[in-house]
């Protein structure tokens, strides 16, 4: 085995890694977010799952090496195994020392632990989780299980936290049942998750044991440990399936409180089941496959349209007209069938913003804490889908206004006092699907912008010339101008600077949109249209005669720098040597009837561009970059040209044309 | 060939301790993310090794571990928990249920290898 290969499955591992601790991450924010809001009120299994992800994190990072990953990880997990476990209770201090670990972890996998290190930020986080274990030291370590009048055979499969959650239980008075249920080997999961829906609400399943089921039909039984301050009765009535048998283990068997409604969890039950069964039957795809999944779908559909052309060349020729016809018919079909395709391969990239809209959750909670502000945020419409491209794309402009709007919207409790205004500020995230776009709203209910502010300043920078009156919207619109700040300096919690025209030019390179309206004293409110989905394709930029092209970078194979005598003319076309071949030129001023630019340059450059077996080169004057383009269909006015596939914008403002390079191609050899 | 059966719930740890395995001779895998999959799996070949991980989301290892070893048909299957280091208590129930071995994550893969070889060879 060489160590080429090596190095390549270490690669291939440690990005499995990073993708696998990102989803942890993830995990691990919405679960403290829960633990944040319902505080004492948590379902232990809460707790338990943070718990869980630390576990998992601090075992994968002992594996790849990561030794301070391993560290904050394991202290993390320390903390989170002495609250659930009743040692130490949960406390503001703590969930900011766990906020702050899900903080540190994020950039230590994105690959910044030199930043954090040189910082001592580490250093810091590690003996504040230190200490917060153990300035507690109210709760009481629990008295030895054996105690308890519990059957050692139930205590012989508990993890030493199922013991503790069992004997809390105990403590508390509880009804601890073992309830006793048989299944079919098929769908023993879906049973399980539904008994568990259906009692998980006043209670708590400790541990789920399975045994060999009874006869020869191959079933499966099971034994849930369950802790409740109902009765059996209750119980039994909620779990509402035949042949589950309860038995007490602990407690009186009477119920402390009222029949709970047995029908209402209805909707939660089916929640849950779906949800379990989705964990299993989910795939992970990297979404450069879906890409490039989807550029095969782009090409069937260019060979689709080229069998209708021969299909149109065939009804010409006598005698074939009806085998042509019976061929039109399958080609239609087979343009169905992929149109199918294509709207499958969309779906499958739509993602819901609840990922973005959690970390947003933790920015506003991080940022109202550093400027001692009392914000609660609503959200709305989290479900909603886009593309997964556009979901990445946005979090960086949704972050920055949403910070405004805590930083500079939302104003101190005392000032809101005066105002008349609750001490909270509300912030509202919502978003929503209307036709083909998706609305996203950040609404505050802050001091507004100062429009005769903005307008002093842009007068002051020279924006506005001081004698033109403008709208009010037409003020509000002064935001986006590049250069344009009204935060006389720049605060640390808006950040490094980076202004509402950087927000602005974001959103337009994924054919967004952004508007605001503000009230003095009332709030503002940010409006944000994007489109369901995109089509982005990598493209080469480049000018020519002072017009800017892109060309979609699947179909260029190189660029290269000619001089102009390597050029010769063969059959009055003009041509160059490349790679043992003969490689024809065309000039993009040519395609596109440009003005001669100034033929003097002594270099030029020209890109080698192939689409199947044909190669050319296009003759430009200067490449500008590579860029993910979004490719915009262009009006029937340019329907005609050939050449052009679309056109796209690169920011900026600046529409340029997407260059069809297959359509040049048939120009060529056509002609 | 012999028929190893994997069940951890991290897919990075999986593949790892999947790839440790596969490169032993004549040794077919299995792997799952989930305890109750492995429930399904059990009863569908006759398995020479079955290694564990202990906290998962839907049954624990300890309750697998209990399963195997207490069934008539699956009880003389050796069984390895492999576990991230943390209770104590955890690791005795383990060995107290039946389990034939403890491993730690982080484990050494060359270690890991030796230890199934001695079970495998049985």
């Amino acid at each position: 085995m060489g160590n080429d290969s090596d190095e390549n499955s270490n690669d291939m591992a440690m990005e499995e890694f990073t993708s696998e601790a990102e989803e942890i991450i993830e995990k691990l924010n919405s679960e403290l977010l829960t633990l944040s809001s319902e505080k004492g009120d948590a379902h232990p299994d809460t707790l338990n799952g943070i718990f869980r992800s630390a576990h998992t994190l601090k075992g994968l990072a002992g594996m790849f090496g990561l030794k301070s990953l391993t560290e904050v990880s394991h202290n993390m997990e320390n903390l989170l195994d002495a609250l659930r476990l009743g040692k130490v209770s949960l406390s503001d201090g703590i969930l900011d020392a766990l906020f702050d670990s899900v903080e540190v972890i994020t950039e230590i996998v994105k690959g910044n632990e030199e930043a954090l290190q040189s910082g001592g930020r580490i250093k810091s986080l590690l003996s504040n989780l230190e200490s917060a274990m153990k300035k507690d030291g109210g709760a009481k370590r629990n008295s030895p299980i054996d105690s308890m009048n519990i059957d050692p055979a139930i205590l012989s499969v508990l993890t030493e936290y199922e013991e503790h959650r069992l004997l809390d239980g105990v403590k508390a008075g509880k009804n601890i049942f073992l309830i006793h249920a048989a299944f079919s080997f098929d769908d023993f999961d879906t049973g399980l998750s539904e008994i568990n829906a259906s009692v998980r609400d006043f209670g708590e399943v400790i541990s789920t044991l399975p045994s060999a089921g009874g006869g020869s039909d191959g079933g499966i039984e099971f034994d849930l440990l369950y802790s409740t301050e109902k009765s059996g009765d209750v119980v039994e009535k909620n779990i509402d399936k035949a042949g589950v048998i309860l038995t007490l283990v602990s407690g009186d068997g009477l119920g402390k409180e009222d029949v709970p409604d047995s029908t209402a969890k209805k909707d939660d039950t089916q929640l849950e089941s779906t949800s379990v069964k989705g964990v299993s039957r989910t795939v992970r795809v990297d979404i450069s496959k879906m890409d490039l999944l989807m550029n095969i779908v782009g090409e069937l559909l260019i060979a689709k349209n080229s069998i209708g052309q021969i299909t149109e060349e065939l009804k010409a020729v006598s005698g074939h007209n009806l085998i042509a016809k019976s061929l039109d018919r399958t080609n239609r079909e087979l343009g169905r069938k992929l149109g199918e395709l294509q709207d499958g391969m969309m779906e499958i990239r739509m993602v819901s913003l609840k990922k973005i809209f959690d970390r947003l959750a933790m920015t506003v909670r991080k940022v109202a804490r550093a400027s001692h502000k009392k914000v609660d945020l609503v959200i709305e419409g989290a479900e909603t889908k886009l593309d997964k491209l556009i979901v990445e794309e946005i979090g960086d402009p949704l972050m920055h206004i949403i910070r405004n709007a805590v930083d500079h919207g939302i104003e101190p409790a005392e000032l809101r006092k005066e105002a008349g205004k609750s001490e909270a500020g509300t912030i509202k995230l919502k978003a929503y699907q209307q036709g083909n776009n998706v609305l996203m709203e950040v609404e505050d209910d802050g001091a507004g912008i100062d429009k005769d502010k903005i307008l002093r300043k842009a007068r002051q920078k020279g924006l506005v010339s001081e004698d033109r009156a403008l709208s009010d919207s037409e003020v509000l619109d002064l935001v986006f101008t590049p250069g344009f700040s009204t935060s006389t300096e720049i605060s640390e919690i808006s950040g490094r600077g980076v202004g509402m025209d950087v927000v602005k030019n974001n959103l337009t390179r994924l054919s967004g949109h952004i508007d605001i309206e503000s009230e003095k004293g009332k709030g503002t409110t940010n409006k944000i249209t994007l489109p369901i989905t995109l089509a982005i394709i990598q493209a080469l930029i480049v000018e020519t005669a002072s017009k800017t092209y892109a060309i979609p970078l699947n179909s260029v194979q190189e660029s290269l720098l000619v001089k102009r005598s390597e050029i010769e003319t063969v059959e009055k076309k003009q041509v160059i040597q490349n790679r043992n071949a003969t490689l024809p030129l065309v000039s993009l001023q040519d395609i596109f009837d440009l003005p001669k630019g100034d033929d003097s340059a002594k270099e030029l450059y020209v890109v080698v561009a192939a689409i199947a077996q044909h190669r050319f080169g296009m003759v430009v004057d200067r490449l500008v970059g590579e860029q993910d383009i979004v490719i915009k269909p262009i009006g029937d006015v340019f329907k005609g040209v050939k050449g052009v596939a679309g056109a796209t914008d690169l920011g900026n403002n600046k529409t340029v044309l997407v260059l069809d390079v297959a359509s040049i191609v048939e120009e060529m050899t056509g002609a | 060939m012999k028929n190893v059966l994997i069940v951890e719930d991290s897919s990075t740890m999986r593949s790892l301790i999947v790839s440790t395995v596969e490169i032993i001779e004549d040794v077919s895998v299995t792997e799952t993310a989930s305890g109750f999959e492995a429930l399904k799996i059990l009863p569908q070949k006759k398995f020479d090794l079955i290694m564990t991980d202990i906290n998962m989301p839907d049954i624990n290892g300890l309750e697998l571990a209990k399963f195997v070893k207490t069934n008539v048909d699956y009880k003389d299957i050796p069984l390895i928990i492999i576990s991230t280091e943390g209770s104590e208590k955890d690791r005795e129930r383990g060995m107290q249920l039946g389990a034939d071995e403890y491993v730690i994550k982080p484990f050494k893969p060359e270690q890991l290898q030796k230890l199934i070889m001695k079970y495998l060879k049985r």
